[in-house]
């Protein structure tokens, strides 16, 4: 009997018209074991058949990084800081590319998936978030691919390096929260598909990837830094080329930035994940 | 009715039919702009439904396509949720609404299994244990490790149906979907879910097949136009419905 009652807690469900849900972050780690078949599922379909395999998540920062200091150091010849150019666009193009493969990975999720949303139940977003933690792993090789470019250009290492672990917290954050909103959006409007690279290019220069964020003029500043890849790339360069703490004010706006989207993106998805089935 | 396995309260839901379900952002600052409201009438797909599928019971469900029979299905299985009623499932539920909905043509056998069966809510662990079972029972030997997108249809709803009924569900919901295989498969499938309905798993089997339904359910109810117009013993509830298609025929 208390089997039984055991099994119905773990498995059985109420719904009731007119109400959400409750308990869906709980639902969600019940099934985590699920988000790992996502991701995995996404691992292996991407590399399958891809002769270069792997290496793929490095080629594209590396190839943007080439293409960057041709055009902004060789012929625009832009005023870093007298860092070398290749080093301080590759901070920024790390974080970038994470930011830019996840979202527009993840925001088709659910369309793709249409056969699978309308007919079996499962915490929906599973599907955008395993996109996010298979790009993660891309961005894990990066960061040390990045480590290796510090040292290979002599960039003195301090204990600032560590500050590149909240950093990147709120460049996760804000990626989550990116693709969530994203993919539900979608859902309802087919018109995300078309706007996404606009979008996506407006946000590449609108953060100062390849640039420094001091040539942003200082009235500009305080909306610069309300986009949460402003502290992010600003404050890896902080901690690694300068070798000094991020600039508190922008980080913890940034942060601040973060933490909200990421809650109210996941409040409306799980709001409009009710629809999804109906109109996928 | 108390602890009965499927329990569903009085449920409606609604469908706008004519809408453009999804649409562009044009279309819906148009309306916006005009004032419009949405074109079509909306269609009930459920009114009011009530069942119960004990433990243990095999509860068929006929009617006409677009009587709501796989919306209530839907609403069972919570992927949409009704307007207003209520649904309480006592257990894991197990859907053969759509076998195989959940594989990746890429992926091995064993690949999708793992995937699958995660979906519908088992733990790899679990799934890893039981591979061999799995494999068993669809026929698969020596394939589990072939990309799924080389198998026959058959090989493919013999893998669906296996991962399905292994999660040993308390709650299965079927639709129309074992036509797919062979003979000797569908035997072994209507086995496989008597042996389930003996260990006391809930059944709710929708079907156009009706001597299947007067088979295999112990209950049967018709559905049309959302509303449960009819219930009782299967052979009944299929007489009057083949009644009913030809008095409308006539």
């Amino acid at each position: 009997m208390s089997a039984t009652a055991e099994g119905y807690r773990q498995s059985g469900y109420v719904v009731e018209g007119g109400r959400r849900d409750r308990g869906r972050l709980r639902a969600l780690w019940q099934r985590r074991g699920l988000l790992w078949s996502f991701t995995l599922r996404e691992l292996q379909v991407r590399y399958r058949q891809a002769a270069l395999g792997f290496a793929w998540a490095l080629l594209q920062p590396a190839a943007l990084t080439l293409i960057t200091t041709l055009v902004f150091h060789t012929f625009l010849r832009i005023d870093v800081g007298g860092f070398p150019y290749p080093v301080f666009v590759f901070t920024g193009l790390v974080a970038w590319t994470f930011f830019h493969t996840a979202v527009s990975g993840a925001v088709p999720t659910l369309v793709n998936n249409a056969g699978l949303v309308r007919k079996i139940w499962f915490p929906r977003e599973a599907l955008p978030l395993a996109t996010v933690l298979a790009v993660g792993l891309d961005l894990l090789a990066a960061l040390v691919c990045w480590l290796v470019v510090l040292l290979a250009f002599d960039v003195p290492l301090t204990l600032h390096l560590l500050w590149t672990v909240p950093l990147l917290a709120i460049l996760v954050a804000f990626t989550t929260a990116c693709a969530l909103l994203g993919a539900a959006i979608n859902v309802r409007f087919r018109d995300v598909k078309h706007a996404l690279p606009l979008v996506l290019q407006v946000f590449f220069f609108a953060t100062p990837i390849v640039y420094p964020f001091t040539l942003v003029p200082e009235a500009w500043r305080h909306v610069a830094a309300l986009n949460p890849l402003t502290a992010v790339v600003a404050g890896l360069r902080a901690a690694s080329l300068h070798g000094q703490a991020p600039d508190l004010a922008v980080t913890a706006i940034g942060a601040a930035v973060a933490a909200v989207l990421l809650v109210l993106s996941y409040a409306s998805f799980t709001r409009a994940d009710r629809r999804f089935a109906d109109i996928v | 009715m108390a602890n009965a396995a499927i329990a569903v309260q009085d449920c409606s839901k609604r469908y706008q039919r004519g809408a453009a379900a999804y649409g562009s952002l044009r279309d819906t600052l148009t309306r916006l702009v005009r004032g419009g409201r949405v074109p079509g009438e909306p269609v009930q797909a459920l009114d009011e439904v009530s069942l119960a599928v004990e433990q243990g019971e095999i509860v068929g469900v006929v009617g006409d396509n677009g009587a709501g029979k796989s919306t209530l299905l839907k609403v069972v299985a919570r992927i949409t949720p009704p307007d207003s009623g209520r649904v309480v499932v006592r257990g894991r539920l197990s859907s053969l609404i759509e076998i195989g909905a959940g594989f990746h043509p890429e992926l091995t056998g064993r690949e999708n299994v793992l995937l699958h069966g995660s979906i519908l809510g088992l733990t790899r662990r679990d799934l890893r244990a039981s591979l061999g079972a799995i494999t068993d029972f669809a026929g698969l030997d020596g394939a589990i490790d072939t990309p799924v997108k080389y198998f026959s249809t058959g090989m493919y709803a013999r893998l669906g149906f296996a991962v399905a009924v292994h999660a040993d569900p308390r709650v299965l919901l079927v639709d129309e979907v074992l036509s797919v295989g062979d003979l000797g498969f569908r035997e072994a499938c209507y086995e496989r879910i008597r042996a389930l309905q003996a260990g006391g798993t809930a059944i709710l089997f929708v079907s156009h097949d009706l001597p299947a339904v007067a088979a295999l359910c112990d209950r049967a109810l018709r559905l049309a136009a959302g509303r449960v117009v009819d219930q009782g013993a299967p052979e009944a509830v299929v007489a009057a419905y083949r009644a009913a298609g030809e008095a409308e025929s006539r």
